[in-house]
């Protein structure tokens, strides 16, 4: 019974999502109702199923797998397809199927009348079920057939709106970022695989313990950069801002905190692996407070309502690594789950910011009120109350600890640095609430970010216990499978270093700004206005990438294109004139493509010249016919610019990746890598 | 804007000259501003000065877009009986100016041939659209499939007549391949008799014949054919003949090659049999080859495509061997050459005419060859070497080539003086657009310059402006390294300190000519057209709070623009970016720029692009002649491709005389002549013209529903005057929403009056609620109130007030600081980790049960929401140093005005309520859109509200009643505000209402609460998502869940589908069912003998009703360009407006979800009024004429007394309108006519309120 619970739920979504597929494919056009009710249901069938699996997995205290098919089956690699729950994946399905529901529930009003209707509701359910079989995956592999399944209908979503050309922009940016970061985690996979010579997540980490350091590190950082891609996160964050282009309520569920978590949702799970890399966790807590310091800082200079949205998810999905390098993997599953609901819930509601937020002049004119005494002591008050748990527990590092303690200070300077900006903010709030002077503003910000923290670190101590050992959502998820974190308490209080340090020098920051007129000259105005250009420019992140990757691989390719054409086709014999009627026939069937339906039949080829001239030619025959159907299929029919605008990104890509020569140096590489790994 | 007249004199001094320019460049710029005020305009105000026809044709050629419905929409309203044929005649008769009655061809009108093409489409197709159409999509298996079921038929038959004849000819005078010749239009014939004539080998006859499939009977006459056709030898020819014909059938048909299965096959495919012999017929009228035949004209298989391909292939690897494209002689030069060569002499003549001899192909001289004529024609200088020595010169298809180039690359840089930019000709070129690099950083600066508060780190320096802001800014980004990047700071560290002078600075390096700035600049401020239309909304505003202006803006744009291109330039060709800079190159390389050109804009053939894509990217200068051989190929593609061609002319031809009903017969009839008159006609009337007149058959059709509805009400409607007391009036505003209303209102009790009034109620105010942090004006746009009234509490609940004030307070005070905290990196951290499993309960409640979760959250929220009774300050005070209400007079003045212009001046009922309007919905960036256009995209209840206590007061009644309007003591006004988006009506100051009044108003309450549940059960028919069928319960829940659902991008459905305006008496229209599409005005013209109340209402109506229905129209016709787009991408930027996804311009006019329904039509304003009285009116008044003599409003007099209707035609005036004579429907109320329809319904009379 369970059994069949767990391969049912995400199989309905697939299901559905091929079902609305193939009536789609076959010309069908399907009423909005029966296609969201069909989305919906299946959706809401394995949210009912998760919620149950979930509970027999609490209630038995053992994780379940159940095993559908071998899937591959080659020399010793054998790879099943086979699912495991425990309370995390549990976890995991239930919020994923929740949000899914939620979020395609949402569409059927929002969506309404939209060209691509049944495309949204169809992609929307095969992302559920990539989704499920990503956290519900047992082994390495299944994972990363879900994660890439998932990828793709973030491509396909973000370019929804084909006709616009930064929309495309922005899919392909997207695709192309990830696509980066996976070439690491299929490397990292196959260390795995190497290693141990099996990929199921139980076998690999029972054999955890037999790994060398420097193998375990390379096998974490592996799995890192995956992560650090799909999660958005330094130096890939390029593409999640970019990536708001899409409908809202798909940037809901795929940036609002379901699809970017798979990144932390993998760490976590693979947390016997990334115990035994120890740099690797020191690493992955370096980007994840970098990453949260950038998308905070960021974040404050934007000024439309979607891209806030989306640095504040990479601070906060940044924070969760955070979590993780630092060992305290429950308090990053509880945040994940937190956040991803609220985050839905502020994407879902992003229009009615209008609603929401007055017009604020800028106070640029504050006027010059002088602190009193009493309110400096109050302040000092402040500062050395909640100075006092840090300090006393600063110095107790025990043996963990004392590995974090250089990290650890970095950690703290940046977040420190970065954060000057909590108070300020809020003492603007609450002066525009309230008016009068600064000075008591300042007063009742204090006021409200003490009692907001304080029950903040009150209720993270007794009801929530992210942090905590033995809090109940760490017993909740201390199933068979999940270690208890050991260095929670530096956690809280490398955090509290982080609230302390933010509070002063953002209160501190407040004063200066609201007090000075901003034409002051001064150093530190100075800085503080490169701080804010830098920031505007996403600190030139887009630029770097420019400038140091895609430029180089542009003229690269153009290298090894002209290599190709004045030397290998020389050589090869491979006549020019065929290629170009090949180009000739691509055009043609452009056109075919554009006019909305396929041709029933191969048609002969322009005349071919030699068995390599014949080979080349049925294969790009084949490969155009491929292309037609699945662009066609995919992307909705009879839009002419579609294809266009898609193939024409894509094909500039193409000019320079999929040339032979290059794809060539990759696999070698990858061999190589391989070989001086053994 | 080249067309715009320049009013007044250009002014000398450079700078003045710039912002003249500036001014005058900005009003094409869309006039939206901040979106929580949106005011509907016309979409073009900016060329308003133009007729509506010919400003749309300007705002395609400079904003682009369509400016009417695609055709494709209008054929499908006509098949779907929305635009009659009758209706398209007339608007064709009226503004084509074709001569319809003129025959192009036998039997053919001009009138024949434009319709079908209005009606059906008769388009060109490329060539490859054509291998498509045929190949792909089988268009000669079968006829056009919109043909018209008789034309169908008769065609069909024509063809089956045809087919039968050809089979009885076989055996008679023809062989099988003549009648297969004749389908196909291959010399099947000559081609078998030519290959018997060469020697074939011979079979036996009779077994030709059987294999053929000739029946015996017909045996004897067949020999007798075969053996004219080859008297040698018959056996041969009937061999060869079964041969070829076998093969042709198998390769046409796929099909046996025998008189049976051919018959058969033919017999079964009529249509295709109709379809193919027409096709064909259209080729022969110009001898043209079927390009997509399967065989060639030697009757040898081919593969179209690979030939053509291969083809072109080889003849660029001859010219590239060559050297060059050769050129064709004719005979006679040929002859002139050899002559020349035969007087071959020693040295270097021998040598020049040994290489003419060996270049000199049949008809066509090679390159070299053709250097050596010219050298070799230089040394004999006679009459004959000139003469040839010119034709060569015209002949050289490489001269001609460089003309042509050197054309385009003149064209190309004339256009920097006719309105187009640097980027627009790089761009052309490069296929770089500067726009990409340059927009990131206008849209970054904007944003951040004007944001109004979603920012949590504001840019600093905001006061400076933003030309000093940006200038800041920009110096402190980081500095990578880049060349580039240090160039941009030095070029920072130059600029002038007034932007005006870097605007002109700008120009200068650009090197823009004086003359061309005006053009040039509007261009460009087009490039980003929301951001520089809010920018100039917040210069004429006068909101100067940051200093910002046009001016500034492109300051920083132009500077930024002209270091792109400028590192553009020079990255291409090493050139400055600058006018000079290009054109000394773009002349000196004619062959890379038209190269460039058409590689760029997409029209370069496949086979040339690749070779031009890796030239654009080659800095070698050895591989600079490619461009040249390029060029050559390119000229000989255009040239093969010109002229009369089976893509253009046959096929159009071909689809022609289908739609013509002409059999393949009659078209071979035709002369190459008549064809070619035929497709004449068809080129004189461009798709483009089409839609004009669609449009004006689309209006005119609903505006003879329209006035035929009114024509038959006549006499039907009550209250014309009023012989008794109505038991109450009811004022609403004009908005068409209310049309609904009113109308259940009346049908409730017919003794009720409604009427219908600009709904700020003639007070413009600036108005500031209990809770609103300033005032804003609630009045017409254009109007600037002089009057600031508040919303106090009154003097007894100050406790209640202190409470709320400190409530809401704190409740704001809480959610700022959330919003802070979410943002900040600490604060989130733990705010996420504390509510963020909590938020699943609003996140769940919210979507899944919107009006539930709703209650309940409102039941929560009511103990923190202490409500506090109020007053407004009506009457007269000084406060803080502003006025703040109204004089007695100033009252009276008001109330007096909105009373006459109602024509309410006499019998009041007990109780007058006057409705304002607004709309409340979660979720929408656009709500303010769905508020009421009089006040301003506010509320309108504040004004109602006000109107009545000013017409309640007893001083303001005692100077009416000395103007003759006598209001009695048991007359009570209440204002009241009614919520188009969930129907609910709130009624202010119920506490004052005499004792006496008490009971009638607690009527007219209950009443109303049923009016608004027709109402919605109404509106409900129109959306997609309510229950179908509900009871009017179920479809007012409905409604109200709609206004706090989330998911919904439609709360309601704001002012789509408005189409008319009748200003008049309510008894011209009441009983009449107008689907809420039509404003209504009341105004009485009984009351207003010298039409001065008529010029008020019309001078506030016209400018009001025809923005919003214009910018409903522009929205709708092209959503993407002149409407914002899907709400379902939309991204809100700054508090300002909305945009697309992350990064985009910032989206003006209405979204998609507004206007889906809409049906866009240009507003007919029905007056009842006499011509004379509208005609004075219209000649005293210039934004009048504009308005309806350009054609943007239609007008249409009703006579008040004989009913009859007149429809104002600019430059004829008013026409009589003649009814068209069939009864409408009558249905006894609104609901019986509307119920189970969901779309667009007609005007029906309603029976309920029949009394004289």
């Amino acid at each position: 019974m369970l059994d069949v619970v767990i391969l049912l739920v995400p199989a309905l979504p697939l299901l559905a999502a091929a079902l609305l597929g193939v009536l789609w494919a076959s010309g069908r056009t399907l009423a909005e109702r029966t296609v969201s009710r069909m989305v919906c249901g299946a959706i809401g069938l394995s949210l009912v199923g998760s919620a149950f699996a979930l509970t027999q997995v609490l209630t038995l205290h053992h994780g379940v797998e159940v095993r559908a098919w071998r899937w591959l089956e080659s020399g010793r690699f054998t790879v099943d397809v086979a699912f495991l729950v425990d309370p995390l994946s549990g976890v995991m399905m239930t919020l994923v199927s929740l949000l899914c529901l939620v979020a395609s529930w949402f569409a059927r009003n929002y969506m309404h009348a939209e060209a691509g209707f049944t495309r949204f509701f169809a992609l929307v359910s095969l992302f559920a079920g990539a989704m499920l079989v990503l956290v519900m995956a047992n082994n390495y592999v299944v994972m990363f057939a879900g994660w890439e399944l998932a990828g793709i209908c973030s491509y396909l979503l973000i370019g929804y709106q084909h006709e616009r050309t930064s929309a495309v922009q922005g899919a392909t940016r997207a695709f192309i970022t990830k696509r980066v970061a996976e070439v690491a985690l299929v490397l990292g996979i196959l260390l795995v695989f190497v290693q141990f010579g099996t990929v199921d997540y139980t076998r690999v980490f029972g054999a955890v313990g037999g790994l060398s350091t420097e193998m375990a590190n390379v096998m974490a950082l592996c799995l890192f950069l995956g992560a650090a891609g799909k999660a958005a996160q330094l130096p890939f964050a390029t593409w999640l801002p970019r990536a708001m282009e899409g409908p809202t309520p798909s940037s809901a569920l795929f940036y609002g905190g379901t699809m970017v978590s798979a990144g932390v949702y993998l760490v976590i799970r693979s947390q016997p692996i990334f115990n035994a890399a120890p740099n690797v966790l020191v690493m992955v807590a370096m980007v994840g407070v970098l990453t949260a310091v950038y998308g905070a800082l960021v974040g404050w200079v934007q000024t439309d309502v979607k891209s806030i949205l989306a640095h504040s998810v990479m601070t906060q999905l940044g924070l969760m690594f955070l979590a993780c390098g630092l060992g305290a993997y429950t308090a990053a599953v509880h945040h994940l789950v937190a956040h991803a609901v609220f985050s839905t819930l502020l994407f879902l509601t992003a229009p009615s910011i209008l609603l929401r937020l007055r017009d604020a002049s800028p106070r640029e004119h504050g006027d010059r009120h002088q602190m009193t005494t009493p309110q400096w002591l109050f302040i000092l008050g402040v500062a050395g109350l909640m100075a006092m748990p840090f300090v006393s527990g600063w110095w107790e590092t025990d043996e963990r600890g004392a590995a974090f303690e250089d990290a650890g200070h970095v950690l703290l300077a940046f977040g420190a640095k970065a954060a000057f900006g909590t108070v300020v903010l809020s003492s603007r709030a609450v002066q525009r609430a309230f008016g009068g002077p600064l000075g008591s503003s300042v007063l009742r910000v204090m006021v409200i970010s003490l009692v907001a923290v304080g029950l903040a670190v009150a209720v993270q101590q007794t009801v929530l216990a992210g942090g905590i050992d033995q809090g109940w959502f760490q017993r909740f998820m201390g199933g068979p499978d999940v270690k208890h974190g050991d260095v929670a308490p530096l956690l809280l209080h490398a955090l509290m270093l982080v609230l302390l340090v933010a509070l002063t020098v953002g209160w501190l920051g407040a004063l200066y700004f609201d007090r000075q007129q901003p034409e002051v000259h001064g150093a530190l105005m100075v800085r503080l206005r490169t701080l804010h250009a830098v920031a505007l420019r996403r600190f030139h992140l887009e630029d770097l990438q420019e400038r140091w990757l895609v430029a180089p691989l542009l003229r690269l390719g153009r290298w090894l294109d002209r290599v190709d054409r004045r030397v290998i086709d020389r050589a090869m014999g491979t006549p020019g004139p065929a290629q170009q009627v090949r180009s000739v026939l691509a055009q043609w069937e452009e056109h075919v493509a554009t006019g909305g339906a396929v041709s029933s039949e191969g048609r002969g080829l322009g005349p071919a010249r030699g068995l390599m001239g014949t080979l080349a030619e049925v294969a790009a025959a084949f490969s155009s016919a491929l292309e037609r159907y699945v662009i066609g299929m995919l992307v909705g029919r009879g839009v002419p610019q579609t294809s266009g605008l898609l193939g024409r990104a894509l094909n500039g890509l193409e000019h320079v990746v999929g040339k032979p020569v290059v794809l060539g140096a990759v696999v070698a590489a990858g061999a190589l890598m391989l070989l001086g790994v053994r | 804007m080249s067309t715009h007249n320049h009013a007044h004199e250009t002014p000398r001094d450079p700078r003045e000259r710039l912002r003249h320019e500036v001014e005058h460049a900005s009003h094409l710029l869309a006039a939206q501003g901040p979106i929580r005020t949106f005011v509907h305009h016309n979409t073009l105000h900016g060329l308003q000065h133009l007729h509506f026809d010919d400003a749309i044709r300007e705002a395609e050629r400079v904003l682009g877009g369509q400016g009417y419905l695609p055709v494709e929409t209008f054929r499908r309203l006509h098949v779907e009986g929305r635009i009659p044929r009758d209706q398209l005649l007339r608007a064709l008769e009226e503004l084509s100016g074709l001569p319809l009655t003129e025959k192009p061809a036998a039997n053919v009108t001009v009138r024949d041939v434009v319709m079908a093409h209005l009606l059906h489409g008769v388009d060109r197709a490329s060539p490859s659209e054509l291998a498509w159409e045929i190949e792909g999509r089988g268009a000669l298996g079968r006829l056009r499939g919109d043909l018209p079921a008789d034309v169908r038929a008769q065609l069909l038959r024509k063809a089956h007549d045809e087919l039968e004849r050809g089979v009885a000819r076989i055996g008679v005078e023809w062989t099988i391949s003549d009648w297969l010749g004749s389908i196909t239009g291959l010399d099947v014939a000559g081609h078998v008799t030519r290959v018997a004539a060469s020697g074939g080998d011979a079979g036996g006859a009779e077994r030709a014949l059987r294999e053929l499939g000739i029946p015996v009977e017909k045996r004897a006459g067949y020999v007798e054919l075969a053996q004219r056709r080859c008297p040698s030898g018959p056996d041969a020819w009937l061999h060869l003949e079964a041969l070829t014909v076998s093969a042709l059938a198998e390769r046409h048909w796929s099909v046996e090659g025998n008189l049976p299965s051919l018959q058969r096959h033919f017999r079964e495919h009529v249509e295709a049999y109709a379809a193919e012999t027409l096709w064909r017929a259209c080729l022969g009228i110009w001898a043209l080859e079927d390009p997509t035949s399967p065989t060639d004209a030697a009757l040898s298989p081919r593969d179209p495509h690979g030939g053509v391909a291969e083809q072109a292939w080889i003849h660029a690897e001859e010219m590239e061997a060559a050297g060059g494209p050769a050129v064709t002689l004719t005979s006679s030069q040929v002859a002139t050459v050899q002559a020349l060569l035969t007087r071959a002499d020693e040295g270097d003549h021998a040598r020049l005419c040994w290489t003419i001899q060996r270049e000199l192909r049949a008809a066509e001289l090679g390159r070299a060859g053709l250097e050596a004529l010219r050298t070799l024609l230089s040394l004999h200088a006679d009459e004959v070497a000139a003469r040839l020595q010119e034709e060569l010169r015209t002949q050289d298809p490489h001269a001609r080539m460089l003309a042509h180039a050197h054309d385009v690359a003149t064209s190309l840089m004339d256009g920097l003086a006719h309105g187009s930019t640097h980027r627009d000709v790089l761009l052309a070129v490069t296929g770089v657009d500067v726009n990409e690099r340059v927009h990131p950083r206008m849209l970054e600066l904007c944003s951040a310059f004007l944001d109004g508060g979603m920012a949590t780190w504001r840019m600093p320096g905001r006061t400076l402006g933003l030309y000093d802001a940006w200038r800041n800014h920009a110096s402190h980004v980081l500095d990578l390294g880049n060349p580039d990047d240090q160039e941009l700071k030095s070029a920072l560290a130059e600029l002038p300190v007034l932007p005006v002078d870097a605007v002109l600075q700008s120009l200068r390096a650009l090197g823009v000519e004086e003359e061309a700035w005006g053009g040039y600049l509007g261009r460009i401020l087009l490039q980003l057209p929301g951001w520089g239309g809010m920018i100039s909304w917040m210069e004429r505003s006068g909101r100067r709070e940051r200093s910002v202006d046009l001016v500034q803006f492109l300051a920083v744009r132009l500077f930024l623009e002209r270091m792109e291109i400028a590192r553009l330039a020079r990255r291409t060709w090493h050139v400055e970016g600058t006018t000079e800079g290009l054109r000394q190159y773009f002349l000196t390389h004619p062959e890379e720029i038209v190269v460039r050109r058409e590689l760029f804009s997409g029209s370069l053939p496949e086979h040339l692009a690749e070779t031009a894509r890796h030239l654009c990217h080659d800095e070698n200068p050895r591989h600079r002649a490619g461009w040249t051989s390029l060029a050559n190929l390119l000229w000989h593609h255009h040239e093969i491709t010109g002229g009369i061609s089976a893509h253009d002319h046959a096929w159009r031809l071909f689809h022609l005389s289908q739609l013509l009903g002409l059999g393949a017969e009659e078209v071979r009839a035709l002369t190459r002549d008549d064809a070619t008159a035929l497709l004449r006609v068809l080129d004189g009337f461009p798709v483009e013209k089409h839609r004009r007149i669609w449009q004006a058959a689309y209006e005119s059709t609903y505006r003879d529903q329209v006035l035929d509805a009114l024509w038959q009400n006549r006499g039907r409607g009550r209250w014309k005057d009023r012989p008794t007391r109505p038991r109450a009036q009811i004022a609403f505003c004009i908005d068409d929403r209310e049309e609904s209303f009113r109308r259940h209102v009346e049908e409730i009790d017919p003794e009720y009056e409604t009427l219908g009034v600009a709904g700020f109620f003639g007070v413009a105010v600036h108005y500031q609620g209990l809770d609103d942090e300033a005032a804003s004006a609630r009045c017409p746009l254009g109007v600037n109130p002089q009057h600031h009234v508040r919303e106090v509490a009154q003097e007894d609940a100050g406790r209640q007030m202190a409470r709320h004030r400190s409530e809401s307070r704190w409740q704001q005070a809480v959610s700022d600081v959330l919003w802070e905290l979410r943002r900040s990196l600490v604060g989130s951290y733990f705010l996420v980790d504390l509510v963020g499993a909590v938020s699943a309960v609003p996140l769940l409640g919210r979507v899944a049960f919107p009006g539930a979760f709703d209650d309940v959250a409102n039941r929560v929220r009511s103990p923190m929401n202490t409500a506090v009774p109020t007053r407004l300050t009506v009457d007269a005070r000084e406060v803080d140093g502003r006025r703040s209400g109204f004089t007695t007079a100033e009252q009276a003045d008001r109330v007096e005005a909105t009373l006459r212009n109602m024509g309410l001046t006499s019998g009041f009922g007990a109780v007058v309520l006057l409705f304002g309007h607004g709309s409340i919905s979660v979720n929408n960036p656009h709500l303010s859109a769905y508020d009421c256009g009089a006040c301003g995209g506010n509320h309108g209840g504040p004004n109602a509200r006000l109107f009545a206590a000013m017409a309640n007061a007893p001083e303001v009644r005692a100077v009416l009643a000395t103007r003759g309007i006598v209001i009695p003591d048991d007359t009570w006004f209440v204002g009241a505000e009614h919520n188009t988006c969930n129907e609910l009506l709130t009624y202010y100051d119920t506490d004052v209402i005499p004792a006496s009044n008490k009971q009638a108003f607690a009527e007219l309450v209950k009443d109303m609460e049923e009016a608004r549940r027709r109402s919605a059960h109404e509106r409900a028919r129109r959306f997609r998502s309510a229950p179908r069928n509900p009871t009017p319960e179920r479809a007012l829940r409905h409604v109200q869940e709609r206004a706090v659902d989330l998911s919904q991008a439609r709360p309601e459905l704001g002012h789509a589908t408005n189409a008319c305006a009748v200003v008049g008496r309510r008894s011209l229209t009441r009983g009449v069912f107008l689907d809420r599409r039509a404003f209504l005005i009341s105004y009485d013209a009984t009351q207003d003998p010298t039409g001065s109340i008529l010029e008020r209402i019309l001078m506030a109506v016209g400018p009001v009703g025809a923005g919003i229905n214009l910018e409903y129209y522009f929205s709708t016709v092209d959503n993407l360009r002149f409407g914002c787009g899907s709400k379902v991408v939309h991204n809100v930027n700054g508090l300002l407006g909305v945009m697309d996804g992350p990064r985009s311009d910032l989206r003006t006019g209405l979204p998609k979800q507004m206007v889906e329904i809409h049906e866009p039509m240009r507003l007919q304003m029905i007056v009842e009024a006499s011509t004379e009285t509208l005609g004075a009116i219209y000649g005293r008044q210039k934004p009048l004429q504009e308005l309806i003599g350009n054609a943007w409003v239609h007008l249409v007099a009703v006579d008040p007394h004989s009913g009859e209707a007149s429809v104002f035609t600019p430059g004829r005036g008013f026409v009589p309108w003649t009814p068209p004579g069939s009864a409408l429907p009558t249905v006894k109320a609104s609901s019986d006519w509307y119920r189970e329809k969901a779309d667009f319904i007609p005007p029906a009379l309603i029976q309920g309120d029949r009394h004289a």
